[in-house]
């Protein structure tokens, strides 16, 4: 069982990891030539880029690991939009750096979707919808999304990052 | 890496209270209703009903009416007197609704589901952890944040 459960998470891998690197050398092509230093900005995309392919590969493995193949791990992709969505709006109607009641609820919604990404494997789990072994797949896939998202976010050549 | 000091500024920064206590009190919200959620999924027999709920709901609307009431709706520089008086009334049925939910959670946890021997007791201390968590969710996102900052 373990061997092709082995050999099916490395051929989803394949089949994904290309994609990603083929996105990054699309954008360095398309990218003018001023910016500040174009190797650096290529070298973050392309490991934002393979630090995303490497968690959705683990949220695919969490959904086929197991023996019933079950996709219920694929919502937790909902809460990842969702999480984006609130401080995205309220950056675009008051930008700026100072903090108002409007931004300071976005990150209150932003905290409660991160948060709830992490509790559906786990509810999921305890109610024996899927095993633990995929409920703890999905949270390793939680951890390096949410953790690229952030440190994408936090990047330094905008001051407090353009999305926080 | 210059990532990671912007993240410790992020967090640690002069301007980041308020960012540290919105974030904490969502936290807690969202993992009362989590902590219900779960309660709920492994309740196969039914034993918390929709007014067991309802308890929760009560709690969430205490925290709507508690944060929105800003500082300077109740202050002295208020030029409407009956405005002033009209957000305290709203504030203290605010909180009035967020202590109650948690007396009933409390009562609801005693009475019926640990002297009741049809029920199991876990449910009640999963409805009060809910109700706890939603109260202090309220009272940090009220009170943590400094509204000197806002400067809308």
């Amino acid at each position: 069982m373990d061997v092709r459960i082995y050999a099916e998470g490395t051929r989803l891998l394949g089949c994904v990891a290309p994609l990603s690197t083929y996105t990054v050398i699309l954008k360095k092509l398309n990218e003018p030539g001023g910016g500040k230093k174009p190797e650096k900005k290529q070298k973050l995309l392309f490991i934002c880029a393979f630090l995303t392919c490497i968690g959705l590969t683990f949220l695919i493995l969490a959904c086929a690991v197991p023996s019933p193949k079950i996709f219920y791990p694929f919502f937790v992709l909902l809460f990842y939009v969702l999480s984006v969505l609130p401080v995205f709006i309220a950056k675009r109607t008051t930008p700026g750096n100072e903090t108002n009641p409007k931004s300071e609820f976005a990150l209150f919604l932003t905290a409660g979707m991160v948060l709830s990404a992490f509790a559906l494997p786990i509810v999921l789990a305890h109610a024996a919808v899927i095993t633990w072994t995929a409920g703890i797949l999905t949270i390793i896939s939680n951890l390096i999304n949410y953790g690229t998202i952030f440190g994408y976010a936090m990047r330094d050549d905008e001051p407090y990052g353009s999305m926080f | 890496m210059s990532v990671l000091d912007k993240v410790a500024d992020y967090f640690t920064g002069e301007a980041s209270r308020n960012r540290n206590t919105s974030i904490i009190a969502g936290l807690l919200f969202f993992a009362g209703w989590w902590v219900l959620i779960d309660a709920m999924s492994i309740d196969l027999k039914h034993q918390i009903t929709t007014g067991h709920v309802f308890i929760g709901i009560f709690g969430t609307i205490s925290f709507c009416m508690v944060n929105a009431v800003k500082g300077e709706h109740i202050s002295e520089e208020n030029s409407s007197e009956s405005g002033a008086r009209i957000a305290k009334i709203w504030l203290l049925v605010g909180f009035l609704m967020g202590f109650a939910s948690i007396i009933a959670a409390i009562w609801v946890m005693i009475d019926d589901f640990i002297n009741n021997e049809k029920k199991e007791g876990w449910f009640g201390v999963a409805l009060l952890m809910q109700n706890v968590f939603i109260l202090f969710a309220s009272l940090i996102y009220k009170f943590g944040r400094n509204e000197e900052e806002w400067n809308e």
